[in-house]
């Protein structure tokens, strides 16, 4: 039953949870204050009426936080929601002055479960909570005429007003430093982005500048070698140079399309992922089948992205695994996922340095909108698998 | 004689343009009739200029990208005698199955630097001309060393010299050329090609035309599986 519970608990998003807790937390300790006071003091009825409120709405929430491993992220939201409406109820008919403050705490459970709840449950709650303030609103204008106590309604505001307000600014305060956190990941990524690019482009400086512009510089020697052998007359040397020079030229020209080709391969610009990665997966020097749905075209940074990062791995397979065959798996449904999986010797992913290949591909992935999983352990070969959660899905929490 | 190979050139390269005119001018069988530098030009040459034979560039204007296999798509519509010889710089195979996607015969794909051995070129133009094929031998052999490198390939069932064969077929040699190449006789040839369509269960009494597209499709299979639509296993989980 307690890991029952703490299973689903674990489950939800840990802003919900957090939440959640404080909410329970506020809502109790006020209860108590309440009682103590209650206890303490000269026994007003209008005392009896608000506490029995205060404790309605926290058997409600504990209630409903204890089935959260049925109900999920929506079953927090909606507990939390009840309990602000028993507490809205309750409060403004025993103590109309409390109308403010309701509609402000039924309102509360709404914004900040505002990224968790899918769009039915979401126009639920918008629903439950416009009919709720209004439906407060008017009750409260209603028993403000017909109420009495005054001095002890005061009390009981003064109360509620505190812990609502911490509440809120215990909300606010969380919200900001998320932000703060997102804009900070988000500069480090795009650093990282800016990093990983330079270092491809010094690499293809390096390629270019060692081979076919060398290459290039040898050819133009040779030709004037041939011009002053045909100004001698040498013209079977002059022939055999020609010859040299062609064959240097050829070699040049596959070097070019090689690196034209590791720039942006002009099948995945025209036909799209799946064509390009059964041509990468047949230069693959250890063997690489394609497993793949026909796939719509995705945007051109997420086609960028998926194909460079399976091609390293596909490069890191034939390097460094020592496996005998790979599998490249791509699938469109519900979201864009790939998977290349070797049968090699794998590796213990905490002991790779974290500057390496396996950055620059999770930099690639998550700048496209993706995440990227890295599965291996020695002997058990390497699983890279890549998802990129649709834009209608949930934020991007991690 | 011969009547000289009537030539449209599509290529919007001019320094090689130039040279394949100046190369061609050397040989007195071929005479370019008219040069074209994007896709409208080479259709409206193919229809004016009578050719026996385009050698077009795979990329030109408006797009850049694949104009010349699609101009062989057209053409092959429009004149169906007319041979295509495409110019590319790209040795996936991909475009190569796409010329040959509505029959190979009149059909050739050879990479540019090819155009450096003038005599190979008026060799690959004449057989396309005259209704043949040539597929380039680094498509080719790029298809069938991913297919060999498969564990339980299909192709591991053929023996050496039939792989050899089916190399050739696929780079669309005749029987005879075969023959002549691994230095055997038609007869032998014949018997090779017989038993790998048998082993591999491709229609073993197609047609020229149909036995390269046939032999490059299928080369091209072994190194690329598509499951049935459905869940990829393992993968399902996140």
């Amino acid at each position: 039953m307690v890991t029952w519970f703490h299973d689903g608990w674990e489950r939800v998003e840990p802003r919900l949870r957090r939440f959640a807790l404080i909410d329970a937390a506020s809502l109790v300790f006020s209860t108590a204050l309440l009682a103590v006071v209650y206890l303490l003091g000269p026994w007003y009825p209008d005392l009896q009426q608000i506490l029995a409120v205060l404790v309605a709405a926290s058997v409600v929430l504990i209630a409903g936080l204890a089935l959260t491993p049925v109900l999920g992220e929506p079953g927090v939201t909606f507990s939390l929601l009840a309990a602000a409406l028993v507490f809205a109820f309750g409060g403004v008919w025993f103590s109309p002055f409390l109308s403010p403050l309701a509609v402000l705490v039924v309102l509360i459970p709404l914004i900040v479960a505002y990224p968790y709840l899918g769009r039915r449950s979401l126009t639920a709650a918008v629903v439950v909570v416009l009919v709720s303030v209004t439906t407060v609103a008017a009750l409260a204008e209603q028993r403000r005429m017909i109420s009495e106590g005054f001095p002890m309604q005061v009390f009981s505001l003064a109360v509620s007003v505190l812990v609502v307000v911490i509440v809120i600014m215990v909300v606010i305060r969380q919200n900001y430093q998320e932000l703060h956190d997102r804009a900070e990941q988000l500069r480090e990524s795009r650093s990282q982005v800016a990093n990983v690019a330079d270092t491809a482009r010094r690499s293809l400086e390096r390629d270019l500048h060692d081979g076919a512009q060398q290459r290039l510089v040898g050819m133009s020697v040779l030709i004037s070698l041939v011009r002053q052998l045909i100004d001698r007359g040498e013209l079977d040397e002059a022939r055999r140079a020609l010859d040299d020079l062609g064959e240097q030229n050829l070699v040049a020209i596959n070097e070019l399309r090689e690196l034209a080709r590791g720039i942006y391969p002009q099948l995945l610009a025209e036909r799209g992922l799946v064509v390009a990665l059964a041509a990468a997966a047949r230069r693959s020097t250890v063997p690489a089948t394609v497993l793949a749905e026909p796939l719509e075209r995705q945007s051109p940074e997420v086609e960028s992205a998926v194909y460079f990062c399976i091609l390293e791995a596909l490069q890191n397979a034939a390097k460094h695994s020592g496996a005998d065959q790979v599998e490249i798996r791509l699938h469109a449904d519900p979201h864009l996922e790939f998977a290349v999986a070797d049968t090699g010797r794998g590796f213990d992913p905490a002991s790779v340095e974290p500057e390496g290949g396996l950055l620059g591909m999770e930099v690639r992935i998550r700048a496209a909108g993706g995440v990227l999983r890295v599965d291996s352990a020695p002997g058990q070969g390497t699983t890279i698998r890549g998802l990129f959660p649709g834009a209608a899905d949930r934020p991007p929490v991690r | 004689m011969i009547a000289p190979l009537r030539l449209v050139l599509a290529e919007d390269g001019e320094l090689l343009r130039a040279g394949i005119v100046a190369l061609l001018e050397g040989y007195d069988d071929v005479r370019v009739v008219a040069v074209a530098t994007d896709y409208d030009e080479l259709l409206v040459a193919a229809d004016e200029a009578e050719p026996d034979v385009v050698l077009t560039d795979i990329r030109m204007p408006p797009t850049l990208t694949d104009e010349g296999i699609r101009a062989a798509g057209r053409l092959r519509e429009t004149h169906p005698e007319l041979g295509v010889v495409v110019l590319t710089q790209y040795a996936d195979a991909e475009y190569a199955l796409d010329l040959v996607a509505s029959g190979s015969q009149g059909r050739g794909y050879l990479l540019k630097e090819r155009v450096a051995n003038a005599d190979e070129l008026v060799a690959a133009l004449r057989e396309v001309a005259a209704g043949g094929s040539v597929i380039d031998e680094t498509v080719v052999d790029g298809l069938v060393s991913a297919g060999s490198r498969q564990p339980d390939s299909s192709l591991s069932r053929l023996t050496r010299r039939e792989l050899d064969v089916l190399t050739h077929v696929a780079r669309g040699m005749s029987n005879q050329a075969i023959a002549a190449t691994l230095s055997v006789t038609d007869r032998a040839v014949e018997k090779h090609i017989n038993s790998i369509f048998t082993k591999l269960d491709l229609p073993s009494d197609s047609p020229l035309h149909r036995r390269v597209a046939a032999a490059l499709v299928y080369l091209n299979d072994v190194g690329t599986a598509e499951p049935p639509t459905g869940s990829v296993p393992g993968t399902a989980r996140w």
